[in-house]
């Protein structure tokens, strides 16, 4: 008995509904790249070869970087903290990190824009304490920490999964056996923990390359980011065939990053765990 | 249960008197000793103010059902689980407020808990490491180690690539390699299959007796327990019912728990009708006979008798013997390779026999007339707990 074409039958609907609303218009950007407003691949050499783009090439990669490791890096101490904490303490920690989770980005993007502005509570106890007045806001500080902000629960539930798999008698025999704390989990839990830490990492930078809306708020238009470029050269000057170029190229650099990791740890294990 | 107090054969349970000399380790001097430990959780009591002294060089076994308190001895003694109370002296010293990983105790895990992200050597490797050892006094230990438990093909694999008794061998090596002076095993062969865990145990007793250090091993596995150890502790409800070589426990339970959880065991009861040279005298199958064992109370006594002590008889024997005949008829017999087990329904009660295949001249049926015969020193009374 052969179960596998009624299988088939079952997943048929998905598949026809995502080839229809996602891989027919991705097919349509990548047409439109090659298309407007002649044929032929001058849009890429155009894009290549501007300095602006270039610039907000950069920047994006210097925001995604940062953002990346910040995130991993807090995102690490959650998840550690939370499966050393009791199990009261661990249904508290995990409503406070579901819940921003659950808020909309524009929401607490703008919230942002309140705690960081310069009347702001940060700036009133900088003041208070008689510094100068920080520029958080408008600026690359600015849109990290709302990036980070939104991007920390992804990475921690990521490594959480990871950490949660490690056999707790794995650091009791390293005890065991002579290693105290530190060198456990240096030479232990630590490394059992990477793929985990690898798997946050390229989530987070796949979804920080995307960014739009934080960005757009915190930087006021002085941080521009990729999203937000092609997103004007779309919307406000219609150069339709720049703007598929640069939507083209950046699903290129994700789906890039997703292969590498692909290639260097096993990707379906890190996700089903 | 006042196990302490009780007097089995005339001696003191437990004391080397006891024990039959020639093994190694019983008249060793005590190398590490349990005083009073107690451990609680919340109002539950896992451990209840065990005493125990492990002599040096000796194969213990701590075994007892599941909830006995055993593991949670054995964590304690590894630094794991921290006692409510009472003192853990190792060389003299007490080791109860240290660390695991000051102890130099070496751990055998349930499941081995090799670290999956290393290989076969550099898990050996490890607690090397960890000291500091020179790179050539590491990698001269390591293979010798895994060479000693036949693995020094396999140094380059990943433990995921080994089956479950290779994965117990290099758990096994990476215990012993920095030379501790005692090593403990939680359930070493527990997770093999029965016939895997057969020739491991001897590899194990082997190992043993080569490298001389002291093994504490913890299982509720009484075969493993009887054919290892060079004694058992028998554990039940966090206390110690019975300390002894398994050869001795076997033949003198002290109590009716023990006489059921090692091997099997007929319980019957009888009345005791008084007391002989410090044995009880009890009246069965309408005898009066003295049986060795617990000496505590008047009234009815119970009696443990090893199923393979019980031979099957056709005919009424004549008396006049030591021997005890008990009148019944054969309800169920099994076949069990190289025994019958044979279920026969006495005026005494249900008892079962097991007779040797090869002695049978004739093999017992169902509804059989029997005489169920045994002598009177394999009657052992028990104390009824």
């Amino acid at each position: 008995m052969n179960d596998q074409p009624r299988f088939a039958a079952l997943v048929a609907p998905m598949l026809i509904l995502l080839g229809l609303v996602y891989l027919v218009p991705l097919f349509g950007v990548l047409l439109i790249s090659v298309t407007e407003p002649q044929p032929g691949l001058g849009n890429y050499a155009n894009v290549l070869q501007s300095p602006a783009i270039g610039r907000v090439a950069l920047t994006t990669a210097r925001i995604c970087g940062i953002t990346t490791i910040l995130s991993v890096v807090i995102g690490y101490v959650l998840a550690y903290a939370y499966v050393s904490a009791s199990a009261g303490m661990r249904r508290m920690m995990m409503l406070f990190i579901l819940v921003p989770l659950w808020t909309s980005v524009l929401i607490r993007t703008f919230a942002w824009l309140m705690i960081l502005g310069d009347n702001g509570p940060v700036n009133g106890v900088v003041q208070s304490m008689g510094f100068d007045r920080l520029a958080m806001m408008h600026n690359e500080l600015g849109v990290v920490i709302g990036m980070t902000h939104y991007l920390v629960p992804y990475a921690m539930l990521t490594i959480l999964a990871g950490m949660a798999g490690i056999d707790e008698r794995l650091t009791m025999a390293s005890r065991g056996l002579g290693a105290g704390p530190v060198m456990t989990f240096l030479k232990v839990y630590f490394p059992l923990t990477l793929p985990g830490v690898f798997a946050g990492t390229v989530l987070v930078l796949v979804l920080a390359l995307g960014f739009y809306v934080t960005p757009i708020i915190l930087g006021g238009g002085r941080v521009v980011m990729m999203g937000e470029y092609i997103s004007t050269q779309i919307l406000l000057i219609s150069r339709w065939g720049i703007g598929s170029v640069l939507a083209t190229l950046l699903m290129l650099v994700v789906l890039l990053t997703i292969a590498a990791a692909a290639r260097a740890v096993d990707l379906r294990r890190i996700f089903t765990v | 249960m006042k196990a302490a107090r009780v007097e089995v054969g005339g001696k003191p349970v437990g004391t080397p008197a006891n024990d039959r000399s020639g093994s190694r380790g019983v008249n060793a001097p005590v190398l590490l000793s349990v005083r009073n430990i107690v451990k609680r959780y919340g109002s539950a009591v896992a451990v209840d103010d065990i005493c125990l002294d492990v002599r040096e060089g000796e194969l213990l076994t701590m075994l007892g059902p599941s909830g006995s308190g055993k593991t949670t001895l054995l964590m304690m003694l590894a630094g794991f689980v921290a006692p409510t109370q009472g003192e853990m002296l190792f060389e003299g010293a007490n080791v109860a407020p240290l660390p695991p990983e000051k102890r130099n105790f070496g751990m055998v895990f349930q499941g081995y808990a090799l670290f999956p992200h290393l290989s076969v050597f550099d898990n050996v490797a490890f607690p090397l490491r960890i000291r500091r050892q020179p790179k050539e006094v590491v990698r001269e230990k390591v293979l010798s180690v895994l060479k000693l438990v036949h693995m020094e093909a396999y140094a380059e694999r990943m433990p995921k690539a080994l089956s479950g008794g290779q994965q117990q061998r290099v758990a096994l090596a990476r215990a012993i390699v920095f030379d501790p002076k005692v090593l403990l095993l939680d359930e070493p062969l527990g997770a093999l299959d029965r016939q895997l865990r057969a020739s491991l145990q001897d590899e194990l007793k082997a190992l043993h007796r080569r490298l001389g250090t002291t093994f504490v091993c913890v299982t509720h596995d009484q075969e493993e327990a009887m054919s290892m150890s060079d004694r058992v502790v028998v554990m039940r409800e966090g206390r110690i019912v019975q300390i002894g070589e398994p050869a001795a426990i076997y033949s003198r339970p002290q109590t009716r728990f023990v006489a059921n959880f090692l091997g099997e065991s007929n319980i019957l009861h009888a009345p005791v009708v008084g007391s002989e040279g410090g044995k009880t005298v009890i009246r069965i199958a309408g005898c009066r006979v003295p049986v060795g064992g617990a000496t505590n109370a008047a009234g009815e006594a119970c009696l443990s008798i090893r199923p393979e002590h019980v031979a099957i008889e056709y005919t009424a024997p004549n008396g006049g013997t030591d021997d005890i005949a008990l009148e019944g008829h054969v309800r169920d017999v099994t076949f069990v390779g190289a025994d019958y087990r044979v279920h026969i329904e006495t005026e005494a009660g249900p008892i079962i026999a097991r007779c040797r295949t090869s002695e049978q001249a004739r093999i017992p049926a169902p509804g059989d007339q029997v005489w169920a015969r045994c002598r009177a020193s394999a009657v052992w009374r028990v104390i009824s707990d």
